[in-house]
């Protein structure tokens, strides 16, 4: 058992007035993609940047790579960033730069050795994995639509080739084709390069089709944690509703 | 004719990439012959890896539908399907802007003088007939808003005017008490203390100070609300963003102005008192005694009734650059220092005229 990508420890958080997080452990194997879900508010985003160092954790422990990120000094932090890639809500774009150089930003601040040509390579494979036409390159992250900002900001992600992709709501904003496409591209990603993913998501057919491991936040606790079809069948009120809406669809 | 081998090994991975193109330009390849791609040796390979290997051979002219492959696992072939797929070639960025003829940027510049001249008189017309809806329905007057922005204009003000004010009467009580002692006609200082800071001095420093201070704030603040689309909602919600935003700010910053110039005009005449009283022996009953006999009503009230032309100018100015903000951070920043620019730079050319209209000094 090769040790955890990401390990999050009897984690505790406390936000405007009570706790969001109570005691929330889980752990990632290399390799999986696992996703968070729970109701608004139950902490996932909170999570993920706690995750990432953008938020310290009123209690408990946060481990990158084995790493506990509220030791680290900053150079050492400056390093693991490199092995992790963050895909914000609402693509959090750099909005004074076109979509090239917003995706280039990564590479130019980490690998400055790396020519103007092959950033360009690794840059137009980066927006054409995430799913962008080519003439999107060139423009502003104002002049795209929603959908398009958000995999602008996946392909920013990715530009490190990141060992540790953490999504918040990746598909959400995309249409169903999209959003599928997306779902394929990240398997692949991970089946080839040994990614490890956590994502918080909405999205059903996501964790039906793409997902290796549902993670269930509820009242600041992990409430069930495991593959859907488990996680699916718990005897759980909220569990119960948040799988019962797919047969009303 | 031989088959041609290509085998790979190592990493093929990003943080390689520059040693990849080396080896891979020394590789002498036959785009004729059919070539085998042999990843028994390979180690990793990421997706940056494979993708300047399959553009490396598409620009010898070899497509990756010819290509044999040999020895790669499931996963590392699934890889190079995606990225032979999705990613392709080098599509270059188009990075060169057209260059523009003299003629051109002229007439760029002339349509952008002309839509911004258009849209600042379209922003005054609205402006004018929110107003006038205003007058008609006094219910519409929002309040809240209104004492929000009084409390920021004015009295959030108070302390940086007054100290302002009171270094500059210092400063000018001082500079013309030198040249006064040369006649030692040391008690004319009164004279021109008083009516510089009364007319000219408080009522400028205070309307720049105004905007640099509530202007780049309006406009900072709607240029941020309209980034977030918040006006948007408002407009949508039927509501004016002028009813809202613009009056509430119009009305604060107009009656707070003459109230803060009265402020400075006060502080200013202290600062100077006080110099007049340390450096040219008059004392502080003195100066004011002779204040009162120089210093006209008609001079303060004329330095007052500038300022709400100043204040109204400078809210016009904030709010149309706020509401012109496109919707990037870096937009509200050079909106907010266009503000802070035109909106001195107005008050200044405001300030000129009124010395011209009203040259005579009781």
């Amino acid at each position: 058992m090769t040790a955890p990508v990401a390990e999050v420890v009897e984690l505790r958080t406390w936000l405007s007035g009570h706790w969001v997080h109570d005691g929330v452990s889980f752990a990632l194997r290399p390799g999986e993609i696992a996703a968070l879900i729970g109701g608004s508010g139950t902490g996932k985003t909170v999570l993920l940047n706690q995750l990432v160092g953008l938020l310290t954790p009123s209690g408990g422990q946060v481990k990158l790579f084995g790493q506990d990120i509220a030791k680290l000094n900053a150079g050492a932090l400056q390093a693991l960033r490199r092995r992790f890639g963050l895909l914000f809500q609402d693509g959090a774009l750099f909005s004074a730069m076109r979509v090239a150089d917003n995706v280039a930003t990564p590479l130019r601040e980490h690998m400055p050795w790396l020519s103007a040509p092959l950033r360009e390579e690794v840059v137009s494979l980066k927006l054409a994995l995430a799913g962008l036409p080519p003439e999107a390159a060139a423009k502003m992250p104002s002049e795209l639509s929603g959908g398009m900002r958000k995999r602008a900001a996946l392909a920013r992600a990715l530009a490190l080739e990141p060992e540790l992709l953490l999504l918040d709501e990746p598909t959400s904003g995309l249409d169903p084709i999209s959003a599928r496409e997306f779902d394929r591209t990240l398997r692949v990603l991970v089946d080839s390069l040994g990614l490890t993913v956590l994502l918080t998501t909405h999205d059903l057919d996501s964790l039906w089709g793409l997902v290796d491991r549902v993670i269930v936040l509820f009242e600041g606790k992990v409430i069930a944690d495991g593959p859907i079809r488990e996680v699916a069948q718990i005897q759980h009120e909220w569990v119960r509703s948040y799988f019962d809406t797919r047969a009303t669809e | 004719m031989g088959e041609q081998v290509l085998r790979l090994s190592g990493d093929w991975v990003l943080a390689r990439l520059p040693e990849l193109q080396t080896l891979l330009s020394r590789e002498s390849i036959d785009p004729s012959l059919p070539l085998q791609l042999d990843g028994g040796g390979l180690n990793t390979i990421d997706s940056c890896g494979a993708n300047h290997l399959i553009a490396h051979l598409g620009h010898l002219g070899i497509d990756f539908s010819r290509l044999e492959l040999a020895g790669f696992s499931t996963q590392e072939l699934a890889l190079l399907n995606l990225v032979a797929n999705r990613g392709g070639g080098v599509s270059r960025l188009s990075r060169r802007r057209r260059r523009r003829g003299l003629n051109q940027v002229v007439g760029w510049h002339a349509f952008a003088i002309a839509r911004g001249t258009h849209a600042g008189l379209a922003f005054l017309g609205q402006t004018g007939a929110a107003l006038g809806h205003l007058l008609r329905h006094p219910g519409l007057m929002r309040w809240r808003e209104l004492f929000v922005q009084l409390e920021m204009v004015g009295l959030r003000a108070i302390p940086i005017v007054m100290l302002m004010s009171y270094l500059i009467g210092v400063v000018f009580a001082y500079l013309l008490g030198i040249q006064m002692q040369k006649f030692g006609a040391n008690h004319l200082v009164v004279d021109g203390v008083g009516i510089g800071i009364a007319r000219e001095m408080a009522p400028l420093i205070t309307a720049v100070l105004m905007a640099g201070r509530t202007g780049a704030a309006f406009t900072a603040h709607l240029g941020a609300m309209k980034v977030n689309q918040e006006i948007d909602a408002i407009v949508t919600l039927g509501l004016s963003p002028f009813q809202v935003l613009v009056l509430p700010r119009l009305f604060a910053i107009v009656l707070m102005l003459p109230l803060l110039t009265f402020v400075a005009d006060i502080a200013g005449i202290v600062g100077a008192a006080h110099v007049a009283a340390w450096n040219l022996g008059i004392p502080a009953a003195n100066f004011y005694d002779r204040l009162r006999d120089v210093l006209p009503l008609n001079t303060v009230l004329f330095g007052l009734s500038k300022t709400p032309v100043f204040a109204a100018a400078i809210a016009l100015i904030a709010c149309h650059s706020g509401f012109t903000v496109r919707r990037d951070a870096r937009s509200v920043g050079l909106h907010t220092t266009s503000t802070v620019v035109r909106s001195i730079v107005a008050v200044i050319l405001i300030n000129a005229a009124f010395a011209v209209a009203y040259p005579e000094i009781e």
